[in-house]
């Protein structure tokens, strides 16, 4: 075994065995349960930086599952997209679960060592997603971390229960046709290895089942990204969901369906070749377009702080399937790049939102006025994830919306460059009516200040930063590692042909 | 025409079963109505894949020495023998579900469940 493969397997397996971990001392020890969590989470973060640094500049990693070598094996592989979403995931997990210990104590009173469970085994979960090669594998992965999410969500006690059901069927049937569009290319190709499958699509002409295939295999996965109008599901599961879970569900796991699409659009489907393909993401553009808009404005009418939150994820991931859609190298890379500012900016939001309910146990946007009295720092963090999410300069959020319109107009969809362009008014409107709230509607009590305790100020703290972060040193993410990943290079190639 | 069903049945068998579960989750308003339609939808996948497999005058593949038998491909099941886990996975934690919005709500009808949540 050599150095690489040790990296992805620790990525995956450190999470997964500290799910079982916990299981397996709850009972005597129930307040280890958040110290193993967060040590396998930086066991995971510790792989994914150096499976980082061995993508720079177009270098991928592999390993083949029991060393059984693909395609008659399960194959892990991660390019520069894929360790950008390996580092994301385990990033924003341990800041999640750093902070998940004072939140639950107020939003989950009895044991909490089942959360962590699922936690990491979500975690685990979206690991494996971010490095198979495997469309089957993916599956499995898929539904590992759809289980955990429907549980976490679940225990949110009152209406989360049957918002979680509902998540459950959705879900469910968002897998099941993943499930059958796999049956269509396998019975085609007899290979579920994407790379694999890619060299036989490229021998075969274009049929009706490859169309279909493709089409239950984007359905699927846009039901699970929650792509307008899949996304009925989304609302009530973020806002009815303990803080801390929506935090991991709303930051990571539409981000790690959306990489999976990616995946299947221009990995097994090579760019160029199927003429089945343009009018597959150009109904995607168009979904996400209007995604944007419906998102924008449901948010806009939202008067709760979760709520809010849960619709403007709608819409930033309508610029995810917009980018993906676009199909050029700038439209991904800025796709990418929004999986990461989004996940971090979101992920610290709903962590600011549970915070909130720790300190005042409220979280109409009315009740936000005068927060920056009790909670200035967080405040200020919410400020900086919020500037993100709207795309002000420096924060990540408006370099990868850059990308975004460069790709539009490189496309030549000056129709979706105005979408970008106009939605970040309505994004503008509604945070900065947050704002206004916040600093200038004088509160019906006056609390005396009182900010969040450490290991709740510290993630959040951490995660606005991050955003800044990003934005400044958006280089490195963008140009050394996304834009230079097999996928985009061979994209780039096909374009300049 | 009818050749085009015969010779395809177990296609259009696993169609009409994926129809059957996808007119449950849409059309039944009982909770417990909607998971069967459900589970209904995933065993017509698993029979498409299983019977991807079939050739005939197949046999199982167990390699025995200068044997020529035609075997089945033994992938599909064993993808399949994964999808079933999960299937009942998810079966588990629909059924807890179902049991805490029982509690709570009293109810598992969906139109008495929108009244009493709001």
């Amino acid at each position: 075994m050599t150095a690489s493969s040790a990296i992805l397997l620790a990525i995956v397996l450190a999470p997964l065995l500290g799910a079982l971990l916990i299981v397996a001392v709850a009972l005597r020890a129930p307040r280890a349960a958040q110290s193993i969590s967060v040590i396998s989470c930086l066991v995971s973060l510790a792989g994914a930086l150096l499976a980082v640094e061995a993508c720079e500049n177009g270098g991928t990693l592999g390993y083949a599952y029991g060393g059984w070598i693909a395609p008659f094996g399960i194959a892990a592989r991660v390019d520069g997209i894929g360790a950008v979403l390996v580092a994301l995931i385990a990033g924003v997990a341990t800041l999640t679960l750093i902070f998940a210990e004072r939140s639950l104590q107020s939003e989950l009173p009895r044991d909490r060592s089942g959360f962590y469970a699922m936690a990491l085994l979500l975690v685990a979960a979206l690991q494996g997603m971010a490095t198979t090669a495997d469309l089957f594998n993916l599956y499995v992965f898929l539904e590992i971390s759809s289980l955990a999410a429907y549980a976490l969500i679940g225990v949110g006690g009152g209406p989360a229960s049957l918002a979680s059901f509902r998540y459950l069927i959705i879900g469910t049937v968002g897998a099941s046709f993943y499930l059958l569009g796999v049956a269509y290319i396998f019975a085609l190709t007899g290979s579920l290895n994407g790379p694999d499958i890619a060299l036989a699509l490229g021998g075969l002409p274009d049929s009706t089942a490859l169309l279909v295939g493709l089409a239950f295999l984007a359905v699927g996965l846009g039901l699970k990204m929650a792509v307008f109008p899949l996304h009925g599901w989304l609302p009530d599961a973020y806002s009815y969901a303990p803080s801390t879970a929506s935090a991991l569900i709303g930051g990571l796991m539409t981000k790690v369906s959306a990489l999976a699409l990616l995946r299947v659009l221009y990995v097994v489907f090579a760019p160029g070749k199927h003429e089945l393909l343009p009018p597959v993401t150009d109904l995607l553009g168009f979904l996400g377009a209007i995604g944007i808009v419906v998102g924008s404005l449901m948010a806009v009418a939202q008067r709760d702080f979760k709520r809010m939150l849960a619709y403007s994820s709608i819409a930033h991931l309508g610029f995810i399937a917009v980018g993906i859609s676009l199909g050029n190298a700038s439209g991904i890379s800025g796709a990418v790049f929004h999986m990461v500012a989004h996940g971090v900016a979101k992920a610290t939001l709903f962590l600011i939102a549970g915070g909130v309910v720790y300190r005042l146990g409220a979280l109409g946007v009315d009740g936000l006025a005068g927060l920056h009295r009790i909670m200035p720092i967080s405040t200020f963090a919410l400020v900086v994830a919020a500037l993100s999410m709207i795309g002000i300069p420096p924060t990540a959020g408006f370099f990868s919306k850059w990308y975004l319109m460069l790709g539009c107009l490189e496309a030549g969809r000056g129709d979706l460059f105005a979408v970008i362009v106009g939605s970040t008014v309505l994004s503008a409107w509604y945070f900065l009516r947050l704002f206004e709230t916040i600093f200038f509607t004088q509160p019906d009590d006056v609390r005396s200040r009182e900010e969040l305790p450490g290991s709740m100020l510290a993630p959040i703290a951490i995660g606005s930063a991050a955003t800044i972060l990003l934005g400044i040193a958006n280089q490195y993410p963008l140009e050394t590692l996304i834009a230079k990943a097999p996928v985009l290079s061979r994209l780039v190639e096909v374009a300049s042909r | 025409m009818i050749e085009l069903i015969a010779g395809r049945f177990e296609y259009w068998m696993t169609g009409a079963l994926i129809l059957v579960g996808l007119y449950g989750l849409l059309n039944k308003r009982n909770l417990v109505k909607q998971f069967i339609g459900l589970n209904i939808m995933q065993t017509a996948i698993i029979l498409l894949f299983i019977s991807m497999s079939m050739r005939e005058g197949g046999t199982v593949p167990i390699l025995v020495k200068g044997s020529q038998a035609p075997i089945m491909s033994p992938l599909p099941h064993v993808l399949m023998l994964t999808a079933i886990v999960v299937m009942v996975a998810t079966a588990g934690v629909a059924l807890a579900l179902l049991i805490r919005i029982y509690r709570r709500f009293g109810t598992l009808e969906e139109d008495e469940l929108l009244e009493r949540s709001n």
